[in-house]
């Protein structure tokens, strides 16, 4: 008889760890609209400002700009960006598998500084023997403004005085909703294809000096691009929460009828059992 | 794009959190460094850096609008403005 009370307990247990998975499933659903709709209204943004720069820059020879000098990398800044919470699935795990090799490989001939962002990002960089030259932790998602512009002003401040000749962004970038992208990619020295000169239009008035206005405009870009990998990897977060939460919701649902299942199988057993003992007490009695 | 002599030209100003505005507008005020600037139909090819303050524009039906801004960037080309724009987050 036990047994069954076991049962009984163990399916109500199931039944409000499920509970849990889908109230958390809603939650994350609902960041991740809200998210994915400033991403999207982001995109005009990433449409237009290549039009712009390269415009801007086709009059120019921009091979010497300090943002394009690629050096030999002696020093690097590797940011790692994860999530602050888990419950997301493989998200921050395969993140950290490929930043850990990411960071043995190029740790073996360069200098690195870590730059984790996610709680999950500062503990993983405690294992590393590199100083870890700032770190953002604790409601990320509300602090990105102010975090790529300190981060992009420091990456200035250092790229320029060749303190560091390269800075790396490890990240997940949200491609569907079913698996994020781990990206690994460069920020500084700017890859951008900005060669190509010709120009349509009559010789244009530069207002400042055109290495000022380019000098602003490439600033600019360094903030909205880290503003927009933040923002990728808060998509791709709360994408794979969602997805993390169905899929337990989904297996607990499972667990409960297998459970119920095997409950009325021993309730049944017990009904008959004590049915067989009643008839053959009659038959005794007759 | 033969604009020289049309009496409009296409707005675009874009931040890097959204499209801010796009349109026809007939006349432009934008905060220059060294102060605002005017722009007209058909003005010259122009780049220029901006400060903080407001641009302000005229739209074909006539109505005036506002943004403002922390900074920026201005390109005009004889049909097309395009403004990339930096503003104060909340």
């Amino acid at each position: 008889m036990s047994t069954i009370i076991d049962l009984r307990r163990r399916i109500q247990s199931v039944r409000n760890s499920q509970q849990i998975t889908q109230a958390m499933k809603t939650v994350a659903t609902s960041r991740y609209r809200r998210v994915q709709k400033q991403v999207v209204a982001r995109r005009p943004f990433w449409h237009t400002f290549p039009e712009l720069a390269i415009s801007l820059t086709r009059e120019l020879n921009l091979a010497d700009h300090p943002y394009l000098q690629v050096r030999p990398e002696k020093k690097l800044l590797v940011v790692v960006i994860t999530s602050d919470k888990g419950l997301c699935g493989a998200f921050n795990s395969n993140l950290l598998n490929l930043a850990a090799s990411f960071i043995n490989e190029k740790g073996q001939n360069s200098q690195l500084a870590l730059i984790p962002i996610g709680k999950k990002a500062v503990n993983f960089c405690r294992n590393f023997p590199w100083p870890v030259a700032a770190s953002y932790s604790d409601g990320v998602e509300k602090k990105i403004a102010a975090i790529s512009q300190s981060l992009s002003q420091y990456f200035d401040y250092e790229f320029i005085r060749q303190n560091v000749d390269a800075v790396y962004l490890i990240y997940n970038e949200f491609r569907s909703v079913l698996a994020p992208r781990l990206t690994a990619t460069r920020l500084l020295p700017l890859a951008a294809d900005l060669s190509g000169r010709s120009s349509e239009h009559p010789e244009p008035i530069w207002e400042q000096e055109a290495s000022t206005i380019i000098n602003y405009l490439l600033k600019f870009y360094l903030k909205a691009q880290l503003e927009h990998v933040l923002f990728e990897s808060q998509v791709a977060e709360q994408a794979a929460r969602m997805m993390a939460m169905e899929n337990a919701s989904r297996n607990a649902e499972d667990l409960i009828s297998s459970l119920v299942l095997l409950l009325n199988k021993m309730r049944q057993a017990a009904i008959t059992k004590e049915l067989l003992e009643i008839q053959t007490t009659v038959e005794a009695l007759q | 794009m033969s604009s020289e002599s049309s009496d409009f030209f296409e707005l675009k100003v874009i931040s890097p959190t959204r499209l801010l505005t796009e349109g026809r507008v007939t006349e432009l005020q934008v905060p220059g460094l060294d102060g605002y600037l005017g722009i007209w139909p058909g003005h010259r090819p122009l780049n220029a850096c901006l400060g903080p303050g407001e641009i302000i524009f005229k739209t074909i039906d006539n109505r005036e609008e506002r943004v403002t801004i922390k900074g920026g960037v201005i390109k005009v080309e004889p049909a097309k403005i395009l403004i990339m724009a930096d503003l104060e987050e909340k």
